[in-house]
């Protein structure tokens, strides 16, 4: 195993533990972010009905990025960009699920916070 | 040869394999300490205000984040030194010195460091909305 295939192996797993982390705060979180915006009223932002209706689906995220990552990393000698493309893909999506989530929570929590205050 | 004496190797096995890129290696390395880094620029810009933001929600904070409160000003220690090892070990192959272990572990080291910074960070940002959320309803 050469320098650059470690790397390879610890960027990816790095970005799938990221993802796993994010997946399991939102659901965590996502009861708690329910229950603001309900007694919030009125209508929430697209973003937080979109992470409400979308976060249950987010366990795929992981899975087939790391399916990615597997055949990118087998088939690595001969297409060298596929991990390139694996790698971009993989912190990618954890990129989105953490802004995602980050958007879907800090308005709502702000909102509710100031409205305790 | 002695036995305790260190083997010199090839410039192509000291590199990134076949490709003997050390750009390459130099950017695996770094890349950590750049997320690191903007992890810690980023508490530095919003934790003072969340600190005061914190006090006034009243009760006490979670672990994770009283933690962070107290540390964040000591962090761009950890992107410093890492900064410092990856450049050490970026230098040594010249030398012939470098062990592919001994890379492994640092990048390993570094990126782990990275995402744990990030993750607690983002824990004790979220912790106390989250704390005063469950307390109240």
């Amino acid at each position: 195993m050469d320098r650059r295939r470690i790397s390879l192996t610890v960027y990816l797993m790095v970005a799938a533990v990221w993802q796993i982390y994010l997946i399991v705060s939102a659901f965590r979180d996502a009861p708690v972010l329910r229950a603001v915006l309900a007694g919030l009223g009125g209508e929430a932002s697209p973003v937080s009905r979109s992470f409400l209706g979308l976060y249950l689906f987010w366990p795929l995220v992981p899975i087939a990025s790391s399916l990615l990552a597997l055949a990118a990393l087998r088939r690595e000698r001969d297409h060298p960009s596929s991990i390139a493309a694996a790698l971009i893909l993989s912190f990618g999506a954890g990129l989105v699920l953490h802004v995602w989530l980050h958007l879907a929570f800090f308005r709502p929590l702000s909102q509710a916070v100031g409205a305790l205050r | 040869m002695s036995a305790g004496a260190t083997v010199r190797r090839p410039p192509a096995e000291t590199n990134d394999g076949a490709r003997g890129s050390g750009g390459l290696s130099a950017a695996w390395l770094l890349a950590p300490v750049v997320w690191q880094a903007w992890v810690v620029g980023v508490a530095w810009l919003r934790f003072p205000r969340l600190q005061a933001l914190f006090v006034g929600l009243g009760g006490s904070l979670p672990f994770l984040t009283s933690s962070f409160l107290a540390c964040y000003r000591f962090l761009p220690l950890v992107p410093t030194a890492f900064l410092l090892v990856s450049l050490d070990l970026l230098a040594r192959p010249r030398r012939g010195e470098v062990s592919l272990a001994r890379y492994a572990a640092v990048l390993i080291a570094s990126a782990g460091s990275a995402l744990a910074l990030q993750i607690w960070m983002d824990e004790a940002e979220i912790g106390p909305f989250i704390a005063v959320l469950w307390r109240v309803g």
